[in-house]
């Protein structure tokens, strides 16, 4: 009986063999499991890195987009269809506002550049504020402070060479200073060479937005809703929308997927008004304001800024 | 013969039915988690933006409604320091808090300057003067300075969003805008 029981203990060799070939079976079963799980994690992290990053940019340029013009009038150009050395392109914007509502008007004329010129709200300004100098002809030309004195700025160029002006501005044509907040949103290529979309703002870091841009286009929509040509945006004449498009390619070092392209239609506000002064609307005045609001107390103040949109007939 | 059926399982083995299906688990978990992980993950980026929108969308309607409410004298305010609050809210849509508030009057000069309430005390200000062409320009023009503040409360996790308007009444009754910013974020109550 004994010796019985010990001939039956343990396994045959076909029991082994069918032990080792399920065992082989479920390791190759787990195994496709795990590298399945694995790729889909990876694509999926792709495709959730894509679609962020580009709902995120195309937030980003909304917000700045639907702010344009902020603290200025519509003959400050509040938006430009290029890049912030003034060339025009499709797949570049800038956008101006005055978030502080810093203005002054000329009491003198501005010839050249460093001259130190009379202003009204001089001490406004520092050393070094991006400023845009407009007159009522709509000539604009984008400056820096160069000095400040008591009241009275001298400004250099940011248009011209070596900080010369390109225009004169006079106070006939009622000239003036504005404090302005450029940001620019451009494709460029990186030092890997990726495309890439980058803003910047003034006085700021250029920062990169998206990487892998296959396309950036804006299409600009006038008053009426219809199409409008970015040649016809110049200052006092600007689109009432801007539709962003925005699509970007599969970053070439993760597993291809696909990324469906944003297109939004941004609606600009309305930042200043024109007032009439006569029944023909012959002498208007353009007023903007801004607000803002005191981080601690949580007081809000007003700031507004007055300036002649067409000369005087007297 | 036997009363009972046999017993499906070894009493020695009842636990195996159990061990197999947490085995199971086991290598479903995870993968399970990492699908709805991915699904809420891209779910959480569109509302983000849905609700952004809706927002913005919202609180420019109060601003909207709001200067038609100045425009129509639904909201008369007689002098500075003076607010109206009211509260928007219609099925399918969000909440909009609204509060206006009177600032101090400006005046406007024909020469492009804005005069405070000082400035402008001792002005004839309904003054008239003739242009080259011999038409009636006016010397200044009386403006009524008021603040919108139109929030749309937050909804965790989103934040909520806010308008904040200067607009002006003339005084011909006419309503326009002077500036508008919009923020999100948590704000403090006002």
């Amino acid at each position: 009986m004994r010796a019985a029981r010990e001939r039956s203990a343990g396994f045959t060799l076909i029991e082994v063999m069918i032990v080792m070939a399920i065992t082989l079976v479920i390791g190759a079963v787990v195994y496709e499991v795990t590298r399945s799980s694995w790729l889909l994690y990876r694509v999926q992290t792709h495709v959730t890195e894509r679609g962020f990053s580009v709902v995120h940019a195309v937030d980003d340029m909304s917000t700045e987009i639907a702010r344009a013009g902020f603290g200025l009038g519509r003959d400050a150009g509040p938006l430009f269809p290029g890049t912030l050395e003034g060339v025009r392109a499709g797949d570049a914007i800038t956008v101006r506002s005055n978030p502080e509502g810093v203005a002054a008007v000329l009491q003198e004329d501005l010839l050249e550049k460093d001259q130190l010129v009379a202003v009204d709200q001089a001490a406004l300004f520092a050393a070094g504020d991006v400023v845009l100098l407009v007159d009522a002809e709509r000539t604009l030309e984008r400056a820096q402070v160069a000095r400040v004195a008591p009241g009275s700025l001298a400004l250099r160029s940011l248009d011209g060479p070596d900080g010369k002006l390109v225009h004169t501005f006079l106070t006939s044509l009622a000239a003036r200073v504005l404090k302005v907040r450029e940001v620019s949103f451009f494709l460029k290529t990186d030092r890997t060479g990726a495309v890439v979309l980058a803003r910047k703002t003034t006085g700021r870091v250029e920062q990169t937005l998206a990487r892998y841009v296959e396309e950036l286009h804006f299409d600009y929509v006038g008053e009426g809703g219809e199409p409008m040509e970015a040649a016809a945006i110049r200052p006092g004449q600007g689109p009432r929308g801007v539709r962003i498009t925005l699509r970007l390619g599969r970053n070439p070092d993760l597993p291809p997927v696909t990324v469906s392209p944003l297109r939004v239609l941004v609606s600009l506000e309305a930042q200043s008004a024109s007032i009439a002064f006569d029944a023909a609307a012959f002498h208007t005045v353009g007023l903007a304001a801004v607000i803002g609001q005191d981080p601690v107390s949580g007081a809000k103040t007003v700031r507004m800024h007055a300036w002649r949109n067409t000369l005087p007939r007297f | 013969m036997a009363k009972h059926p046999p017993a499906f399982l070894n009493p020695k083995e009842r636990g195996a039915a159990l061990l197999l299906v947490l085995v199971a688990l086991a290598f479903l978990m995870p993968l399970a988690l990492l699908l709805s992980d991915f699904a809420l993950r891209r779910q959480r980026q569109v509302t983000a933006r849905q609700q952004n929108v809706a927002g913005q969308a919202a609180v420019g309607g109060a601003l909207d409604l709001t200067m038609a409410r100045l425009q129509s004298g639904r909201i008369v305010l007689v002098g500075p320091d003076q607010s109206a609050r009211f509260e928007l809210e219609e099925p399918e849509t969000r909440l909009v808090r609204v509060r206006v508030s009177r600032e101090p009057d400006a005046v406007l000069t024909l020469g492009g300057r804005v005069l405070g309430p000082e400035e402008a005390a001792e002005l004839d200000v309904d003054q008239l003067g003739i242009d080259n062409l011999g038409g009636a320009v006016r010397e200044y023009r009386r403006l009524e300075i008021y603040v919108v503040e139109a929030e749309s409360p937050a909804r965790s996790p989103f934040g909520a969003v806010r308008l904040l308007a200067v607009v002006a009444r003339l005084d011909t009754g006419e309503v326009v805008c002077l500036g508008t910013r919009y923020d999100r974020g948590y704000f403090p109550p006002s």
